[in-house]
């Protein structure tokens, strides 16, 4: 009996907070103590807090591994723990209704997660768990028994390219790094917020890449930039730099090898331009964050003037499994020029919003049906964008291309901060340009003259189509604008900030030509443009929308048919939302 | 402790007797109106001084980085006052318009008191198409907050909007101080907010 164990895991992301995982946490273990399980049954019990696996739409997770045997529920609320404790634990028969289902499973078996696979089953507040899991035991291969020109070497082979925004090699950048005379030199983990579960769920595997980093171009210190709102991401983060500087995996003589090396936060805002690398760096020393001119780079001449390399913090999580596994091992994932996997964020209007880590080159049609589960309320795909704000627009059409730096490229998007997010026929694309446009029209931090007042006059024209007054030639001056802003604004930012209008434009033609010309939003978006009706013969009159509607503009009695005032409507749908009859119609 | 607000450039003759620099004819002192209040206004600048004096240390051994300075001024008062600039700005020999840059430039700063709870309302992408519109409506709504304003009058809500905050999987979201709630409606925002002003503390949509 006493070789019999117990292990409860429950999801303590940022998801799983929001969902109540501290409350269900607490409850398990107030049921096991309260039931007295260890006693009872001779086991031995273990509560473990772990990140986010990424299927967030059902949280709380929690798993339950009884002698190895695992099972998993999903959406497990505070009322449900005392029932798993007792039929479960005690009783040792699972709760098939509450199981994770099929979805859970597809969800999963379809990813392929080297990165995030110990997120969720790791406790991220524990260095020995991830010690365990062969951590930190790369690095101490890198300082102990490699050179820091072989580090670099293998990085190179394997292929490992930037993921954070350009795809620039990895090894590269490192090495022209090294070879820059300065003795002082610095190592930057830029944590975005795609890289926030992988901060929450793993950060021993960015500290340990970071250290790795640091020993191949001979930097004395780290930083980790990151946002501070992110505060789950913080507080994961500075716990683990504190375990691992106890260990003495951080700090002097590390490994007993002579290598000093030492890691500091520095926080930054989340506006979108302090994650460009040369923001960034005015950032940490404290000023705006203006990007600088390029040459030199920041390898050349970056933080405080010395060689810099910055990478992205999942960049930095593929490095132990680098050192570890092999670049030939790496290599093998992937595409002929894009090596490895890429974690996504999949948001919109997909079935399981979620955190997906696919294999470079996995169609996007596989990630939106496969993973995704498809449309959410069965209505029909009709874009993906990709990239983050200023990722290209892709066509349902397209979707079976597969998602790679080189093929992203090809259709007017890039990889950029792996965000996804996907629309449905509901959706308005001019609508959803003008909102990344305006997004990027507020980040811009007005240094260049291309970027600043590009973006500005992009954004009225678009505002301009969006209420009605569009007229043709605005899509000739957009088409001019874009050649402009791309050609020669000064940084990332402006560079690609028209890659929304470009690649929505080229897909997207006619939805342009419905508002412009026929004065119609086709997806019943645009306020301007859309007038909400009462279809008489299918109201009964029961008063819902005259209840949701908050601009007073429904009147009618109950069980007649209801009417519209055109003047008070401000084009909310609000009632278009709630009417079960379908009696309501957009135009 | 709330900061005298006081008009133009102010300062008083106890600072600049600290201070290690003489005063500078632009720097406020000889002409400046508000430093004839200084008498009155000694016990409570002292009490500040100290404050502030604590601050500068700190920074002088961070390479004066001015991001850092402004952090721990807001973190302290909550806000960043003109005074608290000028303060700086004599003694460090940095000209004012270098921190009203930086100030200006990062949404965090705010030269305005904040609210003693903040709801941050995303206003990502992901966030967006799922309605962090109406979510921003729904608490302005329920604070009472005309448009334009974004804290209410006793300082008890301060709501901002965020960029994307990394938690897109759990569209649209709010945080209210540090706590992040997923998968928000109107309703349960409106509810979070009135909860949350009867009992301050978190009870359920
Ligand atoms: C406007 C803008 C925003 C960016 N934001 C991020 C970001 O949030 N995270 C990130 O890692 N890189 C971001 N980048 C890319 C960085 O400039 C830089 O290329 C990257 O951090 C380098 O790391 P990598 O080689 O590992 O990709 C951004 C670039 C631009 C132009
Ligand atoms: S858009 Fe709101 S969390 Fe990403």
């Amino acid at each position: 009996m006493s070789t019999s164990s117990v292990e409860i895991k429950v999801c303590l992301g940022t998801s799983g907070n929001a969902a109540g995982g501290e409350e269900v946490l607490r409850l398990f273990r107030h049921y096991v103590f309260d039931r007295a399980v260890e006693a009872r049954i001779g086991t031995r019990c273990e509560f473990r807090k772990v990140g986010c696996r990424g299927f967030c739409s059902k949280d709380v997770l929690v798993d339950v591994i009884i002698n190895g045997s695992k099972t998993t529920y999903q959406s497990v609320k505070p009322i449900m723990v005392e029932r798993i404790v007792d039929d479960h634990i005690v009783g040792g028969g699972p709760i098939p209704e509450w199981m994770a289902g099929d979805e859970y499973t597809s969800f999963h078996s379809k990813q392929y997660k080297i990165i995030l696979g110990p997120c969720g089953e790791i406790d991220p507040e524990n260095i020995d768990d991830y010690i365990r899991m062969n951590g930190y035991r790369a690095a101490r291969k890198a300082v102990t028994k490699m050179t820091p020109d072989g580090v670099i070497d293998v990085v190179t082979q394997s292929g490992l390219r930037g993921r954070g925004g350009s795809g620039f090699s990895t090894g590269e950048k490192w090495r022209i790094c090294r070879g820059q005379k300065n003795d002082t030199r610095y190592i930057i983990g830029n944590v975005g917020e795609v890289n926030r579960a992988l901060a929450e769920g793993n950060p021993h595997a960015i500290i340990e890449g970071l250290l790795i980093g640091g020993y191949a171009i001979g930097a004395q210190k780290g930083y980790l930039y990151i946002r501070e709102r992110y505060h789950l991401s913080v507080e994961r983060l500075r716990t683990a730099l504190d375990q691992a500087r106890d260990k003495g995996f951080i700090g002097k003589d590390i490994f007993g090898s002579g290598f000093d090396f030492n890691i500091e936060f520095s926080f930054g805002t989340e506006s979108f331009i302090c994650g460009e690398e040369t923001a960034l760096m005015e950032s940490i020393e404290g000023k705006r964050a203006m990007p600088r001119y390029r040459p030199p780079f920041p390898a050349e001449k970056g933080l405080w003037g010395m060689p810099t390399v910055i990478n992205n913090a999942e960049t930095f999580s593929n490095i132990p499994l680098i050192i570890g596994m092999g670049a030939d091992w790496f290599s093998s994932i992937g595409t002929a020029e894009s090596k490895g996997t890429k974690v996504f964020t999949l948001s919109g209007k997909v079935k399981n919003n979620g955190l997906v880590e696919i294999p470079m080159g996995m169609p996007l049609r596989e990630i939106v049906y496969s993973i995704g589960g498809g449309i959410a309320g069965n209505r029909k795909l009709k874009a993906v964008q990709v990239g983050g704000p200023s990722g290209g627009i892709i066509p349902e059409s397209m979707i079976d291309m597969g998602l790679d730096y080189e093929s992203l490229r090809k259709v007017g998007s890039i990889v950029g901060s792996g965000g996804m997010v996907v629309f449905d026929d509901e959706d308005c694309i001019v609508s959803v340009t003008k909102f990344f446009v305006e997004f990027l029209q507020r980040e811009s931090c007005g240094e260049c003259t291309p970027c600043r007042i590009g973006t500005k006059r992009m954004l009225e024209l678009l505002i301009k189509i969006t209420d009605g007054t569009g007229e043709i030639e605005d899509l000739d001056t957009l088409n001019r604008l874009s050649g402009i802003m791309t050609a020669s604004s000064l940084c990332g930012l402006g560079r690609t900030a028209s890659n929304p209008f470009i690649t929505s434009f080229n897909h997207f033609r006619d939805e342009y030509l419905a508002h412009i010309r026929d004065k119609k939003c086709p997806a019943g978006v645009c306020p301007a443009l859309v007038v909400f009706m009462v279809v008489p013969e299918k109201c009964k009159g029961c008063g819902l929308c005259r209840k949701a509607c908050p601009a007073g503009a429904v009147t009618g009695e109950i069980k007649k048919a209801h009417d519209i005032n055109q003047e008070l409507c401000i084009k909310c749908g609000a009632c278009y939302k709630v009417c079960k009859l379908k009696a309501i119609k957009k135009q | 402790m709330g900061a005298p607000s006081l008009p133009g450039r102010p300062h008083n003759a106890y600072s600049i007797a600290q201070s290690s620099k003489p005063p500078s004819l632009l720097s406020g002192g000889f002409f400046c109106p508000v430093a004839r209040r200084a008498g009155r206004l000694r016990d409570r600048t002292t009490a500040m001084d100290k404050v502030l004096n604590k601050i500068l240390e700190e920074h002088r051994r961070e390479k004066g980085n001015l991001i850092l300075l402004l952090q721990r001024i807001q973190e302290t008062y909550g806000f960043i006052s003109r005074e608290n600039v000028q303060w700086f700005s004599d003694r460090l020999d940095v000209p004012a318009s270098r921190f009203f840059g930086v100030i200006t430039f990062y949404p965090k700063f705010r030269m305005k008191p904040s609210g003693k709870n903040t709801l941050t309302v995303c206003c990502g992408a992901a966030c967006h198409i799922k309605g962090a519109q109406q979510l921003l409506y729904a608490s302005h709504e329920a604070l009472g907050l005309a448009k334009g304003e974004d804290t209410t009058e006793d300082l008890k809500f301060t709501v901002e909007k965020a960029t994307c905050i990394g938690a897109c999987n759990i569209a649209p979201v709010v945080i209210l101080n540090k706590q992040v709630h997923g998968a928000m409606d109107p309703e349960k925002v409106t509810k979070l907010l009135t909860g949350f002003a009867k009992e301050d503390e978190f009870i359920g949509y």
